[in-house]
């Protein structure tokens, strides 16, 4: 390999791995579904109108001052891969992704704002944290849309709020997930008790997708299920409530099994890394099960000589587009993938320091 | 998995459903009772693809109710979006059908968000309520209603020049007083 290689992009802030929480929360995330006044609704929009609505947007969006290092993307733009880097950045929605027509997303290098142009509603705006911070965000998002509404007419009804392309996302338009990696709760099959009592407090949980349909590596969202009949900050609230229950609860049964079954979990976690320390081809999925238990094992203690900023990095290469960025970012066939992904972790997760060579 | 019905809220639920989520057309669950599965011609236990037959089934449903309540098909007079085209999609056409289908949308938005009210404030309060120091606070709306209108004129170097006071005068309301 030389130095001019392409390099896995960076990894994004979901991914960060810090703030309150995060060996359980990997991050927190609001989203705005607002539509500007005088356009018709993304199942009406024309491709003339698709392009006016840019237009209108992103002079408005730059006038209003939002932060420094915001970048304009039109996502006809880039390549299937690209686009596939930003959503799995958590920067667009995959909808967003696959989308037709003029559309873009204004967003920093983290991915700590993304405001999503012509996605199913005109305007999306999202902040993200990473861990579990959701104030921040919560008035990090507010202080973007008052900006923005001073500037463009968002659609409001007196009775329903704002209104958005479906009815699943009027009123305030709000959407706040939080992702959580609960490798024990899966581990000791108490799953189950979390999807119950979540869900009998207007929340919704979901599993975290790749390129299957399987939930993924243990990873779980959060979400309020509603968006009218309750304010913004009780929303808010809602979520924010039943974090901490969670978090608790993740917590004890991991310290459960080490109390109970240090060596069986012991056993797992380093069976997983030695998987990947000497795999020579591997699918996403399964690399991603193995890391969530190498995951808990840095967090836990038991794997001393890694950090959990490579741990977060081997995971970043590990996803499809990521991967084939980093090897110039034409699409590679699966089979190829998985020899790359491999060696790519191989080097990522080696013995006596394993610091990448980019 | 939840224990009453998603659909009457009484009768326990035992009927346990898969359906595609309108947000992130990632699989959700649904939970109803037998009498509620019954209704919306799902057995108990579903065979493949039953998931779309039941979602199925709901449109249906709803488009008997739509059409009893009036008698005719509902169109939007703004965007030409039929009602029935708005339950099959989900999604509406333009923000008057929200209006034009209102007799059919708050079953709907009662049923989604157990609400038809959106609760909290208009964008022009909003942007209204916040600050305490009079002048800054008038000069700032002053601000923003002309950036407003140089941003609709297109001058936008005036615009920033205007969004960097804004950003001035939004930092001196932010500092504590004294
Ligand atoms: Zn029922
Ligand atoms: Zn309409």
């Amino acid at each position: 390999m030389t130095d001019d290689a392409p390099e896995v992009p960076p990894v994004g802030e979901w991914l960060r791995g810090s703030g309150p929480e995060s060996d359980i929360v990997l991050s927190s995330r609001i989203r705005l579904a607002r539509n500007v006044v005088g356009f018709p609704l993304r199942a009406r929009l024309g491709e003339e109108e698709s392009h006016e609505l840019c237009e209108h947007l992103q002079p408005r969006i730059e006038a209003a001052g939002l932060a420094p290092d915001l970048d304009f993307v039109s996502l006809e733009e880039l390549t299937d891969i690209d686009r596939l880097v930003l959503v799995e950045r958590h920067v667009i929605s995959l909808e967003h992704a696959n989308g037709l027509g003029d559309r873009g997303v204004v967003s920093d290098e983290p991915g700590r704002i993304a405001l999503m142009l012509n996605e199913e509603d005109h305007l999306r705006i999202q902040c993200l944290a990473s861990g579990l911070d959701l104030n921040s965000i919560f008035d990090r998002s507010r202080e973007i849309e008052r900006k923005l509404a001073a500037l463009i007419d968002f659609a409001f009804h007196a009775r329903f709020g704002y209104l958005t392309s479906c009815p699943t996302n009027v009123g305030t338009g709000m959407r706040v997930s939080v992702m959580l990696h609960l490798p024990a709760l899966v581990f000791a099959k108490q799953i189950d008790k979390v999807f119950n009592s979540v869900s009998k407090m207007n929340l919704a949980v979901r599993g975290f997708y790749g390129e299957g349909t399987k939930a993924l590596s243990d990873l779980y969202q959060i979400s309020n299920q509603v968006t009218l009949g309750r304010s913004a900050e009780k929303l808010l609230d809602d979520v924010r409530r039943v974090l901490p229950k969670i978090v608790a609860f993740e917590r004890d049964v991991r310290k459960q099994l080490l109390d109970n079954d240090r060596l069986v979990v012991e056993d797992r976690v380093w069976r997983a890394l030695g998987i990947l320390r000497t795999a020579r081809t591997i699918a996403s999925e399964e690399a991603f099960e193995h890391l969530s238990l190498i995951r808990m094992g840095v967090h836990l203690g038991l794997i001393e000589e890694l950090d959990i900023e490579s741990v977060n990095r081997t995971f970043n290469l590990c996803q499809p587009g990521h991967l084939q960025a980093s090897q110039g970012g034409g699409p590679l066939e699966t089979r190829h993938r998985d020899i790359v992904r491999a060696r790519l972790i191989r080097e990522s997760l080696a013995e006596g320091g394993g610091s990448s060579s980019g | 998995m939840n224990n009453v019905c998603q659909v009457c809220k009484k009768a326990r639920a035992t009927v346990h459903l898969t359906e595609i989520d309108s947000e992130n057309a990632e699989p959700t669950e649904m939970h109803l009772c037998e009498a509620c599965a019954k209704e919306s011609g799902t057995s108990t236990k579903p065979p493949p693809g039953a998931a779309m037959k039941f979602a199925t089934s709901l449109i249906e449903l709803h488009q008997k109710e739509g059409g009893a309540r009036t008698g005719k098909t509902i169109v939007c007079p703004e965007c030409g979006m039929s009602y029935q085209e708005f339950r099959i999609k989900g999604r509406f056409g333009c923000t008057t059908c929200y209006d034009a289908f209102e007799s059919g949308l708050l079953p709907l938005l009662e049923k989604v968000h157990g609400a038809t009210e959106h609760v909290g404030p208009a964008p022009t309060a909003a942007a209204a309520t916040e600050g305490a120091q009079p002048a800054l606070q008038r000069e700032l709306v002053e601000l923003r209603r002309r950036l407003k209108s140089v941003v609709d004129e297109e001058r936008y170097e005036e615009a920033a020049r205007l969004r960097d006071r804004i950003t001035e005068v939004e930092k001196q309301l932010a500092e504590p007083d004294e």
